[in-house]
């Protein structure tokens, strides 16, 4: 590939920037991510505050295929380089990508966050100012749209998409918020059902595999006694302004999560209002509406991610979801579709 | 001003084809939208570019109806998509497009077009705010 001008500055704003961190001792980890290894360096005290929703997926420390250096400015004092380009550079959605698309640069200036990846070296760092400010989303889903620059030139497609199934086979339910993603993956929690994941995930286009991402669950906060055994066991976190309360199933849950399986199907779910769940035959078409928006949204993916859903919505076969009141028929109509 | 030739833009509208019904995403609005009928028809033929008289004669030589029906239909479809900003338009034409004539034509559908807003919020999600005017990035405070 011809080294222009501008991915020079670009090497060089990398190069920069690895200078300012050598002052300061990372804390390194290591974590499974479908096939591949990524090496996340801490620069910030708080590990715990990226870490939990990765947990379930640490490793012992090996060769890496993606880096990510984290670096919080209120604990190191470590400041990103000065930027070599002009305000007019950036997209009106905060993105600043390179001429050959090598180099992704977004900057969130409401919570003060920088992130700048190197999609072909696979190397990104992850600055900001105090992790106090940080949105909720930025915990829950840690380093998603990294994670999402790092495998959107291969077979992988990051998915807005709850997962759920056993080793044999699973389902994915992908779906914007409110479509009942969350009540019917917890309603799956305690089952053969296992859970993968409730909102991103990862798909390999070639196998029709899903990997999981984020051992994160989010419940409306009504409605948590009807999940007993995640409410006398799980510390929730500070409700958030949607009125849901977010949690982590790792460790506590680790016995019901499940870190990859083969898809068998699209489920989309849909509350009945009924006391019965059933599930009905749908159009690709169908599942390519409930997953593409909010997808192409979250991450701010290109036409590659488009093409890859609408590989995912060709190729499996979908279904709706339509969940009853009686929680444990749930996972009971998933388990009957998978293996029936 | 010369004649208008339109054609989807296909750096902010992406899309798929499915049999009987056209998925499209707007990332530039953030509507997304599934186009049914006659629609798929049109927005199949604005993968090229295509005037609007040229888009009556194909819905002439495609569908059994009156012209005056051909005309009012593409006219308003094509208000609709260029509205919702899913098309680029020129005054230049690489070539006009051939019709091959059909011995059997179609019934007519009306070209149906459902417009779903209720993700434009994440779509158009982190505008920029407050970029310093001369880094781009900020500066210490």
């Amino acid at each position: 590939m011809a080294v222009t001008y501008q991915s020079a500055l670009f090497a060089q704003f990398f190069d920069d920037f690895s200078q300012n961190v050598l002052p300061v001792t990372p804390i390194k980890k290591y974590y499974q991510i479908a096939r591949f290894v990524l090496e996340v360096s801490y620069y910030q005290e708080n590990i715990a505050f990226f870490e939990q929703s990765v947990a379930h997926l640490e490793i012992s420390a090996r060769k890496s295929d993606f880096t990510i250096t984290v670096v919080s400015e209120s604990d190191t004092q470590i400041t990103p380089p000065n930027a070599f380009w002009g305000k007019e550079a950036i997209a009106a959605d905060g993105i600043f990508s390179s001429d050959d698309e090598q180099y992704v640069a977004h900057y969130q200036q409401e919570y003060e966050i920088f992130q700048i990846t190197d999609c072909v070296e696979k190397r990104a760092f992850y600055w900001m100012q105090n992790e106090d400010q940080l949105p909720e989303w930025e915990r829950s889903f840690s380093f998603r749209n990294i994670l999402h620059h790092f495998t959107e030139n291969t077979s992988y497609c990051m998915l807005h998409a709850a997962g759920l199934g056993t080793e044999e086979g699973g389902v994915i339910l992908p779906g914007k918020g409110g479509s009942g993603k969350s009540n019917t993956s917890l309603a799956c929690v305690g089952s053969k059902i296992l859970y993968l994941g409730d909102d991103f995930l990862l798909v390999d286009t070639e196998t029709f595999t899903a990997f999981s991402l984020y051992n994160i669950a989010k419940i409306e906060q009504h409605r948590l006694p009807f999940f007993t055994e995640i409410e006398n066991n799980i510390q929730p976190e500070k409700l958030l302004s949607n009125g849901k309360l977010p949690f982590f199933l790792y460790p506590f849950f680790k016995h019901a999560l499940i870190n990859s399986f083969p898809i068998k199907a699209i489920l989309l779910p849909q509350f009945s209002g009924l006391e019965n769940t059933t599930i009905s035959p749908t159009t690709a078409a169908e599942s390519l509406k409930a997953m593409a928006p909010s997808t192409l949204g979250l991450l701010k993916a290109s036409q590659k991610t488009f093409k890859k859903m609408v590989q995912i919505a060709q190729r499996l076969p979908e279904f709706m979801l339509h969940t009853g009141t009686d929680l444990q028929q749930i996972p009971v109509a998933i388990e009957k579709l998978l293996f029936d | 001003m010369g004649e208008l030739f339109f054609t989807i833009d296909t750096k902010n509208v992406f899309f798929e084809n499915f049999a009987d019904e056209n998925v499209v995403v707007n990332i530039t609005i953030g509507n997304y939208y599934s186009m049914k009928g006659s629609a798929n028809f049109i927005w199949g033929l604005l993968s090229t570019h295509y005037s609007q008289q040229q888009l009556v004669k194909a819905m002439l030589n495609e569908y059994d109806l009156a012209r005056d029906i051909a005309e009012n239909t593409v006219s308003n479809f094509l208000k609709t998509l260029q509205k919702e900003q899913l098309l680029v338009s020129t005054e230049k034409q690489d070539a006009e497009p051939e019709l091959v004539p059909l011995t059997t034509k179609k019934a007519f559908e009306e070209p149906v077009l459902e417009i779903y807003n209720d993700l434009q919020d994440l779509l158009l999600l982190d505008p920029i705010h407050e970029v310093d005017e001369v880094q781009g990035w900020p500066t210490k405070k």
